[in-house]
């Protein structure tokens, strides 16, 4: 079972590097989030990628893929949908807006105003909109792709840690190798290879994917590990905010899917370890003096995870 | 695998530091041997033999670069320390300046060594600081490498500055040592031995360093002698003035390089009346300008001259180098040192010896005697000591009998001959420090062309001068004492060596006769800088704290030594229970999977620790395996495990462990697994 899983896997993954050449670390990372039902938020400068690879991820998924440019004047029913009146018939009817989609990918999440980002954050936790007191439930899978520019801070709204932390995982493209940017060239030469791009699973395939993730064995020493990591965030001193529950929960979810993805029907140490940082390090809030003080929050959950013994 | 790249290794994989050697190490190693070229070079330029080839500034300066670079990259470690940087600014601010301020005084190779000693020290105590403040996973080791430079680098700077070396300097190592142990075992007790990792490498270290410490102590302690001598060898000895040949006897130099020496080497406490302190008497004149000295045969002093002091004035000197010419005036009426040996060349009015020869411990009182009273150094102890002090050699230029019936024309006094000399010696001569005298005898060049020239010059026209008048007289050197920074106390430095005649009359006896102009007087260099005086106030405190700590009872070195350890154990605690309340989390313990799965994973870390690989114990084996194999190690050969085996072992036990798929089947592979990675 795990091994077709694991394969499944490695299908969309050699579909997604395809297009998106050298990052298979973030390809994986980003696969491992789709898989535990999580959004990603990329952090990234403009031009590596990060549309195409949502787009790549929509087609190998077989689902609809959505883009919605966050701007100032975006309004939370521009991304929701709003009741359109129809003068044929005098009634009113729903406009889907972006977020009905299987991927979707919010550009620049910090441009727009915080009403709009909380719209957005709020859909992607209940993964439904409420219109006119009407439920709509959103397709399945809903997998958000949000980007956050961090070179700007003119005009933007930065996202606060609480919203922040709906993100499953926060993943960082960065420029390709110089190799791998060769490549970039020379694959665009004719026409872009995400015209070429094939599905490789159904959306329906995916769901079961997303259920089977969730039949992972997590050994109650792995559990305690994950939690001592978390504590261990909790009681640095360089943190004004620590990691929350819904963190812990990410973080195991997060690696009963690379468990899976690695071709494993249970959690080992090391699937917390390779995660960690991607899953964590977005969620805390620097003390002042350790962020004036050169330090990073990737360094602080490093060194959560150096301090904390592994089970063995 | 070596031992070395084991101990090393083992620590560098845990330590967060990807640097395999840190640069306050290698800077603090280099600093060291830096320093040991520097006061070689000292004593190299004052013997005058290393002119252009080390100029005493080059050292300098790079003993100054080496400590800005181990302050900026040890800053770039620990930089969250403020308490290790202000300590670290101040003392190596303090060590710069210094070497600064002494280089300008570049005869004065007892600072030189004061500053090394003292440098020395500081990085003992600093790298005790360091890995006290230091946390746990930073750069362990760097305390031995820096303890075992700063050995070097004190050594190195005892042997050079007093030659013999005695035993009991092995002492000032003992307490910086002991602390860097406790330290050092403290560390190696945090080492988490029962989690399988090996402890072994950490034992060892320790133990090494016990070893290299204790034996370089026992070996410098037992074989003193033949260091001295052989370090005697390679800088030659130092002398109590600055010029003559290597035995000892008086050259008369063209030029005199410790009149800028500011070295302090008598201290004198008393009403002195008379400023001239003799040291050695010569007799003999060698026509190439060196003094020689009759063989000398010691008698004991008590033979000759009493020793018990008679009443009347009386001074007490205390030597600060090392010397055993014991600096008396002439007018000496009895001498007493207490623990030595006095002996005196009583047949030739000459010098008085102490023996045994003590850094620092020498002191020395002289009674003065009184106007009706002939002290022994005035009397002619013997009728062959006049004939002798009339001699003059028998191939010596006629000039000097010439010039000297020229002076002495229609003289018969000697008091109105030895007027005479002076007169016509300072009439057709000045005082200089550089002279250029034509090969051959320099003082009959300095007579004839009449040139300018120095004290010794001067004394020794004077002595060849009144000899060819029929009077005897004889060379005399010691100091001139004129430095009186309280009342009835005078210090006597370097720059205050003199030479001067001493004269026969049957009146008086032996006295003393200076025909050295008053513009070249000692007393006429320049004053004391604030500097130098607080260094020297420095240095007494140190030399005698030294002395203290050297005689001081057994039980009070026991009360303090375990004073410093009942602190250092407080603070200790403090730190600990600190570090408790802190954290206050009990160690960290998972659920157990059972006692055989414990067994296995402890079984498989010994092997990895075995290995050279030990994992620590915040990686999980599948990682410190997968980075292993693409570390350089696996390439050199450092770490030689069985992958494939390792590997096998590693799937399966997690598969068991945290898959829930746990049998004893499997269980008993595993144990046959690692009964074949132990093979």
């Amino acid at each position: 079972m795990s091994k077709q899983f694991a394969e499944t896997i490695a299908k969309i993954e050699s579909n997604l590097s395809s297009v998106i050449r050298g990052k298979r670390e973030s390809i994986r990372l980003l696969t491992i989030s789709l898989l535990a039902g999580g959004h990603t938020l990329l952090e990234d400068v403009p031009g590596t990628g990060k549309t195409t690879l949502a787009k790549s991820m929509a087609r190998s998924i077989d689902g609809i893929f959505r883009r919605v440019q966050f701007t100032p004047d975006l309004l939370p029913a521009d991304i929701t949908g709003s009741m359109i009146y129809n003068p044929r018939d005098g009634g009113f009817y729903f406009r889907e807006g972006p977020v009905f989609a299987n991927v979707l990918l919010a550009d620049e999440i910090n441009r727009t105003s915080p009403r709009t980002q909380a719209a957005l954050l709020e859909v992607m936790s209940e993964r439904q909109v409420s219109v006119e007191g009407e439920r709509r439930v959103l397709p399945a899978p809903f997998f958000v792709i949000a980007t956050q520019n961090s070179v700007e801070f003119h005009g933007t709204y930065p996202l606060p840690e609480a919203q922040l932390d709906r993100f499953t995982m926060c993943v960082s493209l960065g420029y390709p190798e110089f190799k791998d940017e060769v490549e970039i060239l020379f694959a665009q030469h004719k026409q872009h290879p995400y015209d070429s791009l094939q599905p490789v699973v159904s959306c329906a395939q995916v769901m079961q994917m997303l259920e089977e993730v969730r039949g992972v064995r997590m050994d109650p020493s792995v559990a305690e590990y994950i939690v001592r990591v978390i504590e261990a965030t909790r009681n640095d001193a360089r943190l004004k905010l620590g990691i929350s529950p819904r963190g812990s929960l990410a973080l195991y979810r997060t690696a009963q899917a690379r468990a899976l993805t690695e071709g494993r029907d249970y959690v080992d140490p090391s699937d917390v370890r390779a995660l960690a940082v991607n899953v964590l390090a977005h969620r805390v809030m620097l003390d002042t003096k350790a962020k004036y003080g050169g330090t990073r929050t990737r360094n602080v959950i490093e060194d959560a995870i150096e301090k904390t013994p592994v089970p063995r | 695998m070596s031992l070395a790249t084991q101990i090393f290794d083992a620590r560098i994989r845990e330590s967060a530091h990807p640097q395999r050697v840190s640069w306050p190490l290698t800077a603090h190693v280099l600093l060291s041997l830096i320093a040991y070229g520097f006061t070689e070079a000292i004593n190299l330029q004052r013997e005058g033999t290393a002119s252009g080839a080390i100029k005493g500034w080059v050292p300098t300066i790079a003993a100054s670069l080496a400590i800005a670079l181990t302050w900026f990259f040890n800053g770039r470690l620990y930089h969250k320390r403020v308490l290790t940087w202000l300590l670290r600014t101040v003392v190596y601010a303090l060590a710069a300046v210094y070497a600064f301020s002494i280089t300008r005084n570049l005869a004065a190779a007892y600072y030189m060594n004061f500053l090394a000693r003292v440098l020395g020290y500081c990085f003992i105590a600093e790298s005790a600081i360091q890995h006290w403040l230091m946390p746990e996973r930073n750069v362990p080791r760097g305390a031995y490498l820096v303890f075992l430079g700063s050995i070097i680098f004190v050594l190195a700077s005892r042997i050079s500055s007093t030659i013999a070396l005695p035993a009991h300097h092995i002492r000032y190592f003992a307490m910086p040592f002991a602390v860097l142990l406790a330290v050092s075992m403290r560390a190696a007790r945090h080492r988490e031995p029962s989690r399988g990792r090996s402890s072994a490498p950490w034992v060892l270290a320790v133990a090494i360093a016990v070893l290299l410490g204790g034996s370089l102590a026992i070996f410098v302690a037992q074989n003193a002698g033949i260091i001295s001598r052989i370090v005697m060898s390679i800088i030659r000895p130092r002398r109590e003035t600055d010029v003559g040949d290597p035995l000892g006897h008086p050259l008369l130099a063209h030029s005199l390089s410790m009149t800028d020496s500011d070295v302090r080497t008598l201290k004198v406490e008393g009403q002195l009346a008379e400023h001239h302190l003799r040291g050695r008497v010569f007799e003999i004149y060698l026509t190439n300008g060196a003094w020689g000295a009759v063989s000398e045969s010691r008698g004991s002093l008590d033979a000759g001259l009493l020793r018990a002091l008679p009443g009347g004035e009386r001074i007490t000197v205390s030597p600060l180098g090392n010397t055993d010419v014991l600096y008396v005036p002439l007018h000496m009426a009895g001498l007493d040192a207490p623990d030595h040996k006095i002996q005196w060349a009583a047949n030739w009015g000459g010098p008085v010896y102490a023996s045994p020869r003590k850094d620092g411990e020498l002191s020395y009182q002289v009674a003065i005697a009184g106007a009706d009273h002939r002290g022994p150094l005035v009397q002619a102890m013997n009728p062959e000591i006049l004939e002798r002090s009339l001699e003059l050699p028998e191939d010596i230029d006629p000039l000097i009998q010439t010039l000297a019936d020229t002076i002495s024309k229609d003289l018969t006094n000697t008091h109105d001959k030895m007027e005479a000399v002076r007169q016509y010696l300072w009439k057709n001569h000045s005082y200089s420090l550089h002279i250029d005298p034509k090969p051959g005898d320099p003082v009959v060049d300095f007579l004839d062309r009449k040139l300018d020239g120095h004290c010794q010059y001067f004394a020794t026209a004077t002595v060849l001068l009144l000899r060819a008048m029929g009077v005897p007289a004889r060379y005399t050197t010691g100091y001139y004492v004129h430095e009186s920074p309280e009342p009835n106390t005078w210090i006597v430095r370097q720059r205050d060596a003199h030479a001067w005649a001493e004269v026969w009359t049957d009146k008086d006896g032996w006295s003393t006769f200076d025909t050295t102009p008053s513009s070249g007087m000692p007393g006429q260099s320049g004053r004391i800088g604030w500097w130098p005086r607080l260094l020297e106030k420095l240095a007494d405190w140190g030399s005698a704290f030294g002395i203290w700590l050297r005689d001081a009872p057994f039980e009070i070195l026991a009360v303090i030594v375990s004073l410093i350890v009942i602190g250092l154990f407080i603070i200790h605690r403090r730190r600990v229970s600190r570090a408790k309340r802190k954290t206050l989390r009990p160690p960290i313990e998972y659920v157990s999977a059972g006692a055989e799965f414990e067994d296995l994973a402890s079984a498989f870390n010994a092997y990895l620790a075995w290995r050279g690989a030990a994992c620590p114990s915040h990686t999980p084996w599948r990682d410190h395996l997968a980075r292993l194999k693409s570390s350089p190690d696996r390439a050199s050969g450092i770490v030689a495990l069985r992958w494939d085996l390792a590997d096998e072992f590693v799937t399966q036990y997690a598969s068991a462990r945290f898959g829930g798929h746990a049998s004893a089947e499997l269980i008993r592979d595993l144990r046959e697994l690692i009964k074949r990675l132990n093979e």
